[in-house]
């Protein structure tokens, strides 16, 4: 063997020294996981841009909806019931079908604490956990992670779909990443010559090692999706990082586009069908037993102002909503304490009232589905939410 | 008082790194003087200004909207989209060639921080027109004026919904339906000038917002070809407005002027300016020294951008020898191109940016890229990165030694491991695989 192969275990130790690794290592990446403290798994999906959830689960019995929506209102035919008050739109078909399973819960008039409109401050709050933008440097399912016992430099526990990693698993545990790609594979003997140049360059060895690591779990080629439909595949790939007995059990997938500043019906449907295919796609590869213990965890940053805005879309507003969907919980409902959409019952006259605190529902997850100690919760991951009641989610 | 290590910082650092047959030589002497010539001396390449095709593009759009017939619809896509792939290989090749690669990387950085994004199809023939127009003439000239030229930009009010923007009590907005639309003042405030945490309020969002309705188009096509400024004074919203505190009275399509200036010179700006510009060319973590020389010159000249960029520099910090940032996707490819010699065609630009996962001119949000080491070298991106460098280096015709080239490139900056790689590859396009992969050539 040459003398640089170096094992993957090694790379992740940020170890200088070119250890050499067993041969029956290469070639096994599963090999390199090590023992993992859980058996339950979470997707989060971060629908950025600013979802506007009136269109997407609709209070179409709310008297003053079709008012106040006037041409944004959906249409009765496009709506499939839910609970005789709201219905979802029927882009969401596959999402309503799990509804009907009683896989998947709605939160409506949901919102972090956050309560101005900038996306990049909403959307660092929601990743950080705390109530300000920038309350830290480090996201809370890191944080989540970390309490569950992965650590730096350990078998990465979280996983980033995607180009970059999201700030949500910014931090000390190791947090892996794949996205697909265009190009021809590079053989491991040109990866094990690469990251000796890098045994000085802590960056690019840390990152190089990780991506090492991810080579060949994931193999989508030739399904890589263009622009938004690239969600499908990543979901995809995020069922087969998941459902591995040995990989990691937190994943981030993002949906950008949901800034609907102008004529945003059409753009909308196209999306909501998207998000809907990317989730079936992530259920049909995930199989049953795995399902019972996962659990798809659907935000945006914020939801949009409740009247349309001078041009057919509608700005930044504040409450929206969050799914919740898996294979054990009470699903089936639509949990909302509704404001009602008459002016007065509106936050600033002008956007849906938060009713639910976004991280009550985070909380539950991480109590519940995850069984962690509202004490690690509180005090570490989503600080200042103790007092916050959990939602009726299992 | 120059040294090899300066003209590769100066290659590197502010260019797009050293080409294969002048090496380290385009900075003999003075590499901080012929810097500073550059910015004293910017040059606009006359060759890339070309308006034929934004004429075309737009005549085919007009006609597929009066009339949908497939055949039109596909000729109105196809000339926006050879429009749109024009410019860009126009615009890379140039970088890969030009004798001022300074002013490029400028032109680049300011060209994101006011991103419009081809999200929005209708901008994909007008990004020619936005860049030489609106960015290119003021890198290093006043920022008010860049401001101003972006905002009144057909590119930045269709891609920030203000072309539709008009005032509720107008006649414009009684008559055409369109009322406030708050999305382009938000984004000034928060991306491109002062701001999030700068102490604004939604009040003066709207207030803001009010003074730009009607900044919008020309909306008479048989006026214009393509789409063209034009302050619709009906639409404008009457009456005073307060932002930030100070009223501003009704005053047309000045008060929004007034306005952009007083922010185009905010010490809020300055001090993001500068950060941004700091984060971008020298350190994810600059020292706040070099900040605040930045800041204070930017200041001192009323918002000057060449004395901000001149004090960068001339800061000490500017030339420590550490590489400390990672290079964007976009100028790997350029320098890599430029190490190899590689004489792309509009197909290998294109694929090699798309295949890198970079699309120029779409960025996610309206933030623009990101400068951060750890975005440009995440875990998904540096794995690409050995598979395109492969590609790449097959390509290459001709004898090279990877190891002497790696001499003839990098100069004093060859470290030990990469010269060792580099003498013990396979093969010319592994050894060429590995050149590009090295963190000497990884970072800048």
């Amino acid at each position: 063997m040459p003398e640089y192969e170096i094992s993957r275990r090694n790379f992740l130790k940020g170890s200088l020294c070119a250890c050499i690794a067993p041969a029956f290592l290469m070639g096994y990446p599963g090999l390199s996981f090590a023992d993992v403290p859980t058996d339950k798994r979470l997707v989060l999906v971060f629908l950025r841009g600013g979802l506007d959830s009136l269109s997407a689960v609709v209070p179409y019995a709310d008297p003053g909806y079709r008012l106040v929506r006037g041409k944004l209102a959906v249409s009765q035919k496009d709506l499939l019931d839910a609970d005789g008050f709201f219905a979802f739109h029927n882009k969401m078909k596959p999402l309503h079908e799990l509804y009907q399973k009683k896989e998947l819960a709605v939160i409506h008039a949901v919102a972090t604490p956050y309560r101005e409109r900038s996306h990049f401050d909403a959307q660092d709050l929601l990743e950080n956990g705390t109530a300000k933008p920038n309350g830290t440097d480090s996201g809370w399912l890191n944080r989540a992670i970390q309490v569950m016992g992965g650590r730096s430099g350990e078998s990465a526990l979280g996983l980033s779909v995607g180009p970059s990693r999201q700030a949500v698993l910014r931090g000390d545990a190791s947090v892996t990443s794949w996205s697909p790609s265009y190009l021809r594979d590079v053989n491991e003997d040109l990866i094990s010559r690469i990251a000796r140049m890098y045994e000085h360059d802590e960056l690019l060895h840390r990152n190089l090692g990780i991506a090492q690591e991810n080579m060949g779990i994931a193999d989508t080629k030739g399904k890589v999706g263009r622009g938004d439909r690239a969600f499908i595949p990543a979901m995809e790939a995020a069922a087969k990082f998941l459902v591995r007995q040995d990989g990691p059990r937190i994943a981030v997938v993002d949906l950008g586009g949901w800034d609907t500043h102008v004529n945003q019906n059409g753009r909308l449907s196209n999306l909501l069908g998207i998000l809907s295919e990317g989730i079936t796609k992530f259920r049909l590869k995930t199989p049953d037993d795995i399902w019972n213990k996962t659990i798809v965890y659907v935000v945006s940053e914020f939801g949009r102002t409740v009247r349309p805005n001078g041009s057919n879309g509608t700005d930044h507003g504040t409450a929206g909503m969050s799914m919740v969907i898996g294979g054990r919980i009470q699903g089936g409902r639509v949990i909302s304490q509704w404001p009602g959409l008459s002016e007065n019952k509106l936050f600033q006259r002008r956007d849906l009232m938060p009713t639910t605190d976004l991280r009550a529902v985070s909380k539950t997850l991480l109590g519940v589905h995850f069984g962690l100690s509202p004490g690690a919760i509180g005090r570490d991951i989503l600080p200042g939410t103790s007092g916050l009641a959990p939602v009726d989610l299992f | 008082m120059s040294s090899s290590w300066d003209q590769y910082i100066a290659l590197s650092r502010f260019g797009y790194g050293p080409d294969r047959e002048e090496g380290l030589g385009f900075y003999r002497g003075r590499p901080l003087d012929r810097l500073i010539d550059q910015i004293t001396d910017p040059r606009l390449p006359k060759h890339l200004t070309d308006h034929g095709g934004i004429e075309l593009s737009y005549k085919f759009l007009s006609a597929a909207r009066k009339n949908k017939t497939k055949e039109l619809v596909r000729l109105a896509r196809k000339a926006m989209r050879d429009n749109y792939m024009g410019f860009v290989y126009d615009l890379f090749l140039h970088r890969q060639k030009t004798d001022q690669p300074f002013i490029e990387r400028l032109c680049a950085f300011w060209s994101n921080h006011f991103t419009v994004s081809i999200d929005k199809p209708v901008v994909l023939g007008l990004l020619r027109d936005y860049e030489y127009t609106a960015i290119r003439p003021y890198i290093t000239g006043r920022f008010a004026d860049m401001l101003i030229a972006v905002a009144s930009h057909p590119a930045m009010l269709l891609y920030l919904d203000n072309a539709q923007s008009f005032g509720p009590n107008t006649l414009f907005a009684r008559f055409a339906k369109r009322g406030l639309n708050e999305n382009l003042a938000r984004e000034i405030l928060e991306l491109h000038t002062i701001g999030v945490d700068a102490g604004y309020s939604q009040h003066d969002v709207i207030a803001f917002a009010k003074m730009l309705t009607g900044w919008s188009l020309e909306l008479r096509q048989n006026r214009t070809p393509y789409p063209k400024f034009h302050f619709h004074a009906r639409g404008h919203e009457p009456g005073p407005k307060t932002l930030l505190g100070r009223t501003y009275k009704e005053d047309g399509i000045n008060e929004a002027k007034a306005a952009l200036s007083m922010l185009a010179t905010h010490p809020r700006t300055a001090r993001r300016l500068a950060t941004k510009m700091a984060r971008h060319f020298i350190s994810d973590k600059p020292s706040s020294n070099l900040i605040m020389k930045m800041e204070q010159a930017f200041l001192r000249g009323g918002g000057d951008l060449f004395a901000m960029t001149q004090a960068m520099l001339r800061h000490s910090e500017s030339w420590l020898q550490d590489l400390r940032k990672v290079k964007t996707t976009p100028d790997y490819i350029v320098s890599s191109f430029r190490a190899l010699g590689f004489q792309p065609k509009e197909f290998h630009t294109v694929t090699s940016l798309h295949s890198l996962d970079y699309l120029p001119f779409k960025a996610p949000d309206p933030q623009g890229f990101s400068d951060d080491n750890s975005y440009w070298a995440a875990p998904g991106a540096l794995v690409k990165r050995a598979e395109w460098a492969q590609e790449a280096a097959v390509r290459i015709k001709g004898k090279y030694d990877p190891f002497m080239l790696g001499k003839q490139l990098f100069g004093p900056y060859l470290s030990n491991s990469t010269a060792f790689a580099l003498k013990g590859a396979e093969s010319q396009s592994q050894g060429l695989t590995l050149l590009l992969m090295s963190p000497e050539f990884q970072r800048r």
